[in-house]
């Protein structure tokens, strides 16, 4: 399962990169283009033709590509290694020469797209007729009506703020890519966060059968031995010791403990399929069901869906286990065979063993390995508390371990991926993000110098500026936090429901964490894009006002 | 009447790779508050640059420009937009706009910018578009509007904030003669209620309708010659010829 959901992720970032590098190529090329128009149309007014600008064009970028390539092949393999390491040396490392023929394949691909660009973006050139080229009139999107806003009817809205909103909306092409690596930033981030939060939760126990965990005792090494050594004398298990001593002490909490049983379902084919069994006194109305009702008498039980799912188990069967409990009680021999209606599926996660869960009043086997469905303080809010630090008192504050911390115990290995997988993607996306920012700022600095040279003529100071590029950013970025977060609980709960289905679970759902999700990630996003926008923004200081002429 | 522009003394150089390019050397005028002055001068006198320095657009290299009493050397950056924004408009040969704004909304941003109750703005905007008899045009993208229109937008948005000076480079210089006809008497009536206007024009005619008019040459200032406010159009004929051949004089 790790490696699955690893894969899954690692892919999703993949995609990501792809796209941003395949936008941000195409977004400089054509950027690229616009500056050269005017050569270009004087080298068409000679009479060259465009496929032999095209290639001009597309040199450059190649080039650029090739090298850059180049560089990263010989940064990235030491960098790939070092992070391939931080996964663990479980996970099979490729080699160098399997990293640099991915490297070369990739700076090939590259190179395609950057020739297959160049090709496209030079079409527009046989649309501009050479005059228009030269004058440089084609730019026709400069014309674009300012999304219908009219500042003269704002009562408020400052004109820096008009001035970004309107020229947003009036050339939304202009930033539909900038706002669409934005919004996969965003959601990317908040996916890998939300689904951590999700999995690492005491409530994903369920999915392995533990439906509350109050707390959680780790014997000391002399309170265990103490125990063990009790246990033959007192003809009890251990959880059912520390039950008594809890009561005893006075403590309100007790574990909700069960059996499990290796055993057989016999398939009418005559397979036998290996599966576990169990039972216990927990209340298993409790656990997660996918579907049926809970198993009430004694020939009742549920069953792990997936497993029966493909085993073609349907609800109402009547199946055969084959039991192999302690031989010397209750007179059921290993083999000894019990008919078993199920009436439930169950969510859980059972690795392709189907798990079998008997009825409260099934109470043949109560030797079976010892586990507990639950550990439960009977109290609520302070009390419960204060029950807990009782707990602490009696087997020791370092032994006492409460929801949280014996779940990340549970999924010890999870919560380190995830970590991982959250620290990783996290600077990898930031980093991304920052870069794009600096990139398309500097672009539109660039563009803009004739407006921004006008504005200045006007008596804008470079704060007013400054300030309608930031609107422009923080627009942008607003509007992808909000479409991520839409994304997030749309696309996002469909894709995390489909990769759970396949493990088993089927009621399962991202369950944001709100701070997190709805305050720190987009403040953190919004705050790394906004930065380095401001520190970008010091070439606006450079607008000369003969820079006007281009307006 | 007081002084609105003093410019004592004023250099400009261009450093630009190693070369450097003494644009403006002791350049030194006074200019009366209300006053219609014309600057003349071959291409690449410098006559563009004198407007930019003088406006605190342009850093100046050395000598000292005063405006309404106040020293631009003295002022941070952001002090002289302000000032730009409140006490001084400009009109360029180019008619400079907000492309993706309609006419109106490129007259008020000034006023918006300079945070003055938009309902007065508006209505400032409203009577400046009647006067210069734009109004059917106030929603009008700055594409579907003639040059001579436009000009006379720009000269809206430049009075927007009733400067105290309007600066304009070659304002007739991108119109034909009739739409600069026009131009030019919207300016003089600009300047008839009160507000100082700086021109920089190639034409004589243009220049023949301001008080006085200054020939650059070469960096400096090679003389000036007052013509007096004009009062009304059968004038124009004999200042042209008056401006004229004094130009002729001047090596024109
Ligand atoms: N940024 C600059 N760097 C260097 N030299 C410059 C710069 N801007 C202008 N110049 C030079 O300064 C001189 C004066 O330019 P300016 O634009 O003031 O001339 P002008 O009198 O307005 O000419 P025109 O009548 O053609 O508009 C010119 O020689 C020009 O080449
Ligand atoms: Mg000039």
């Amino acid at each position: 399962m790790l490696g699955y959901i690893l894969s899954v992720f690692i892919s999703l970032i993949g995609l990501f990169l792809i796209l941003i590098v395949i936008m941000t190529i195409r977004f400089t090329m054509i950027a690229a283009l616009k500056e050269e128009e005017c050569e270009i149309g004087v080298l068409r007014a000679i009479g060259a033709d465009s496929f032999s600008f095209r290639w001009l064009f597309a040199e450059k970028y190649i080039a650029f590509a090739v090298i850059g390539g180049a560089l990263g092949i010989v940064a990235g393999l030491p960098l790939s290694k070092y992070v391939l390491s931080m996964f663990g040396p479980g996970n099979i490392m490729p080699s160098d020469a399997e990293i640099v023929v991915i490297g070369i394949l990739s700076v090939l691909f590259i190179i395609a797209l950057i020739i297959g660009f160049s090709m496209l973006v030079m079409r527009r050139i046989n649309k501009i007729s050479v005059v228009d080229a030269i004058r440089g009139e084609n730019r026709a999107e400069r014309f674009g009506r300012g999304g219908g806003i009219r500042l003269h009817k704002r009562r408020i809205m400052s004109p820096a703020f008009f001035i970004a909103l309107s020229d947003i909306l009036g050339r939304f092409k202009r930033y539909a890519f900038l706002l669409v690596a934005y919004t996969l930033g965003v959601l990317i981030i908040l996916f890998v966060v939300n689904t951590k939060n999700s999995v690492i939760n005491p409530e994903f126990l369920k999915y392995s059968l533990t439906y509350q965990t109050d707390f959680f005792i780790e014997l000391s090494d002399e309170k265990l031995n103490d125990y063990i050594k009790r246990m033959s004398a007192e003809n009890k298990n251990i959880n059912e010791m520390i039950n008594n001593d809890i009561r005893k002490a006075g403590i309100k909490a007790h574990y909700d403990n069960d059996h499990y049983n290796s055993m057989g379902i016999l398939m009418q084919n005559g397979l036998e399929i290996n599966s576990t069994e169990w039972s216990g006194s927990g209340d298993i109305s409790q656990l997660s069901y996918h579907e049926g009702s809970v198993p009430v008498k004694e020939n009742e039980a549920a069953m792990s869906w997936s497993s029966a799912n493909s085993l073609g188990i349907q609800l109402g069967d009547e199946i055969t286990l084959k039991m192999s409990i302690d031989p010397e009680k209750d007179g059921i021999y290993e083999g000894s065979k019990e008919k078993f209606k199920i009436t439930a599926f169950i969510n859980a996660m059972d690795s392709g063993v189907p798990i079998v869960v008997l009825s409260q009043k099934y109470d043949k086997n109560p030797n079976g390995s010892m586990s507990y469905w639950a550990t439960i303080i009977d109290a609520d809010g302070s009390e419960k508390e204060e029950q807990f630090r009782r707990l602490e008192e009696m087997f020791g504050p370092e032994q006492v371990l409460d929801s949280m911390e014996y779940t990340k115990l549970c999924l010890a290995e999870y919560s380190q991926i995830f970590d991982l997988l959250e620290l990783v993607m996290g600077v990898a996306v930031l980093f991304i993000l920052m870069l794009m920012t600096y990139l398309y700022s500097s672009i539109f600095i660039a563009e803009e110098m004739p407006e921004t040279a006008l504005q200045k003529s006007l008596g804008f100071t470079n704060g007013a500026v400054k300030a309608s590029h930031i609107f422009r950013i923080l627009i942008l970025s607003v509007v992808s936090v909000i479409v991520g977060e839409i994304l997030l609980q749309t696309a996002g709960q469909f894709i995390v429901r489909v990769l759970m289905e396949s493990l088993g679970i089927t009621n399962f759902s991202l369950m944001p964490e709100f701070i997190m999700s709805f305050a720190l990630i987009p403040a953190l996003i919004m705050g790394a894009v906004l930065i380095t926008e401001w520190f970008t923004l010091g070439k606006i200081k450079k607008a000369d006002i003969r820079n006007i002429k281009d307006v | 009447m007081g002084k609105i522009i003093t410019v004592t003394d004023l250099c400009k150089t261009y450093q630009q790779k190693g070369n450097s390019n003494e644009v403006l050397r002791n350049v030194s005028f006074e200019m009366e508050e209300g006053e219609f002055v014309s600057v003349m001068g071959p291409s690449g006198s410098g006559k563009s640059t004198l407007l930019y320095t003088v406006s605190g657009m342009d850093d100046l290299t050395s000598g000292s420009v005063c405006f309404n009493g106040r020293e631009l050397s003295n002022m941070k950056k952001k002090e002289i937009s302000e000032l730009r924004l409140l006490e001084m408009g400009f009109i360029f040969q180019q008619m400079y706009m907000m492309k993706k704004q309609c006419v109106l909304d490129n007259i008020i941003l000034p006023g918006y910018q300079a945070k003055r109750d938009r309902a007065q703005v508006n209505k400032r905007a409203d009577e400046l578009m009647e006067s210069l008899g734009i109004k059917d045009l106030a929603n009008r993208q700055i594409s579907e509007v003639s040059g001579g229109q436009l000009q006379r937008a720009c000269i809206c948005r430049a009075l927007i904030n009733e400067p105290k000076v309007v600066f304009a480079d070659e304002p007739t210089g991108a119109l034909n003669s009739k739409a600069a006809g026009e131009v030019m008497k919207e300016l003089r009536k600009v300047n008839l209620s009160g507000t100082g206007i700086m021109m920089v024009t190639h034409s004589v005619r243009v220049a023949a309708q301001s008080n006085r008019v200054i020939y650059l040459v070469d960096s400096n200032i090679m003389g000036e010659i007052i013509l007096g406010r004009m009062q009304s159009d059968e004038e124009i004929a004999t200042r042209d010829q008056k401006l004229n051949s004094w130009l002729m004089e001047q090596g024109w």
